[in-house]
């Protein structure tokens, strides 16, 4: 099995099957503008945006699903579900929400649909359902508004608090 | 290398550890989600609902920020704020509706039943409209002028027999019936009582009298009245009529003036004076000089002397 090594930011060398490095559609770009062919073994790609821990978690990720069918292409008009993350990434995306955002920074780099999908989806459910003042506490946000601003806010939406 | 004690105050920091956690904070802090690249925040607001984008509008000035840039999410948000704000208005804002709302027993009762204000308290008895309508077919007793008139505009059409017409006596203003040309009897006539009627035909039930002119039909089916002049031809033909008019001539109308006056019945007179028990509604009489029509009840201001109040 042809291998590719991807090199993370802070020196870390990853040998990747082929294939699954050609799940990111930005090293397989790279990949086809180096003229690399899957014969082609030891080609060492750089990727600067991405570090070691990171990018070991993206590479787990895409080894766990290189047999998935590709991606369905964007439609506006399908319902946009979050209730249908499988169980693995469900477990693989327990993290700390600093990892999860630089899993998603890292799959938004690599052009990794799938994953930036389901890190999408997980990140639509912590702020699906909770309070503005539950959404500050989950993501550490500090409330900077105004009281005019507030009240400005509380008038727009008092028709939309229930009594 | 010596390790001799350190002096006071001073401690040995691992410069590797401390860059790592620096490096930690330093993320830490910067991760915000706003930070976040355009596509990756394009797809997060897209999986929220508009319920959820409204309170994410109210987290912080710069989720706010992110979600207004983005119109077509935002509208969404819009869109559910005004939706949900006519809604309640609709609904009268719940509490609002009860300070509106007049307490009466049964709104009481209807709340109280189910405990939750609001849910059927503008439920109550309904009356029954058809009856209402029935009702209002019939004019009551109405206090004002006008409506007082309607009552006995509407009392005195009860009594109105085929062909005859209410108009308002000028004097008292009360409505009189007009004289009616199906029956010599309620038109009033005088001075028949010498001539007997001659039925023309039973398909075309018709009268002729002698009167001023040669000859009067009173048909029963046309409520016409047919003066005819046959002094040349010496035929009481109905062919030779020489005019017709409605039995309900305007007032001032000279050949109603002389049918009126001059053909009458001992039952007419009677009718006249009022006497007929069956029908008490004053009648129209008109005074012979000057055609002035009033009811039998006034007479006429201008001729006082030809009373024909009865």
């Amino acid at each position: 099995m042809p291998v590719v090594r991807l090199q993370s930011v802070d020196g870390e060398v990853f040998p990747v099957d082929v294939e699954i490095a050609r799940m990111s559609f930005a090293i397989r770009n790279m990949l086809d503008d180096l003229g690399v062919q899957d014969n082609d073994a030891e080609e060492v790609i750089p990727l600067p945006n991405v570090t070691g821990p990171i990018l070991r978690k993206v590479i787990e990720w895409c080894t766990h699903h290189k047999d998935d069918p590709p991606p369905p292409e964007e439609d506006d008009t399908r319902e946009k579900r979050t209730d249908d993350i499988p169980a693995w990434d469900q477990e693989f995306l327990r993290v700390d929400q600093a990892v999860l955002f630089d899993i998603i920074l890292a799959a938004n780099y690599l052009d990794i649909k799938g994953l930036l999908d389901v890190t999408c989806k997980t990140v639509a459910n912590m702020i699906k359902g909770k309070t503005p003042e539950e959404i500050r506490k989950l993501f550490n946000i500090k409330n900077d508004f105004t009281p005019a601003e507030e009240e400005q806010i509380r008038k727009e939406n008092e028709w939309c608090e229930e009594k | 290398m010596a390790t001799g004690k350190l002096p006071k105050g001073v401690q040995v920091v691992n410069p590797v550890a401390t860059m790592a956690s620096r490096s930690k904070q330093r993320k830490r802090q910067e991760f915000q989600l706003e930070n976040l690249p355009h596509v990756v925040l394009d797809k997060i607001l897209a999986y929220l609902s508009p319920e959820d984008l409204r309170r994410f509008y109210q987290v912080s000035k710069a989720w706010q920020n992110t979600l207004v840039s983005r119109k077509r999410v935002n509208s969404l948000r819009v869109d559910l704020v005004e939706k949900i704000r006519l809604n309640k208005e609709n609904r009268a804002g719940g509490n609002l509706l009860e300070s509106v709302t007049p307490h009466t027993k049964e709104t009481t009762e209807a709340r109280s039943h189910d405990g939750k204000p609001g849910s059927r308290k503008l439920l109550g008895p309904v009356t029954n409209s058809t009856s209402s309508i029935r009702s209002a077919s019939k004019p009551r007793n109405l206090s004002t002028p006008s409506r007082s008139r309607v009552m006995l505009e509407y009392e005195a059409g009860k009594h109105l027999l085929k062909g005859q017409v209410l108009f308002r006596c000028p004097d008292c203003r009360s409505p009189v019936p007009s004289p009616v040309s199906t029956s010599y009897r309620s038109i009033g006539l005088r001075q028949l009582s010498t001539h007997t009627p001659k039925k023309l035909s039973s398909s075309s039930p018709s009268l002729i009298y002698d009167s001023g002119f040669d000859s009067i039909e009173v048909s029963t089916d046309s409520h016409q009245v047919s003066f005819a002049d046959h002094s040349e031809q010496g035929d009481t033909s109905t062919e030779e009529i020489a005019m017709s008019f409605i039995a309900t001539p305007e007032p001032g109308d000279r050949r109603w003036n002389s049918v009126e006056s001059s053909l009458a019945t001992p039952d007419d007179e009677s009718f006249a004076n009022g006497n007929n028990d069956n029908n008490k509604e004053p009648q129209s009489t008109q005074c012979p000089n000057c055609s002035h029509r009033f009811c039998c009840k006034c007479q006429c201001t201008a001729h006082p002397e030809n009373n024909l109040s009865l």
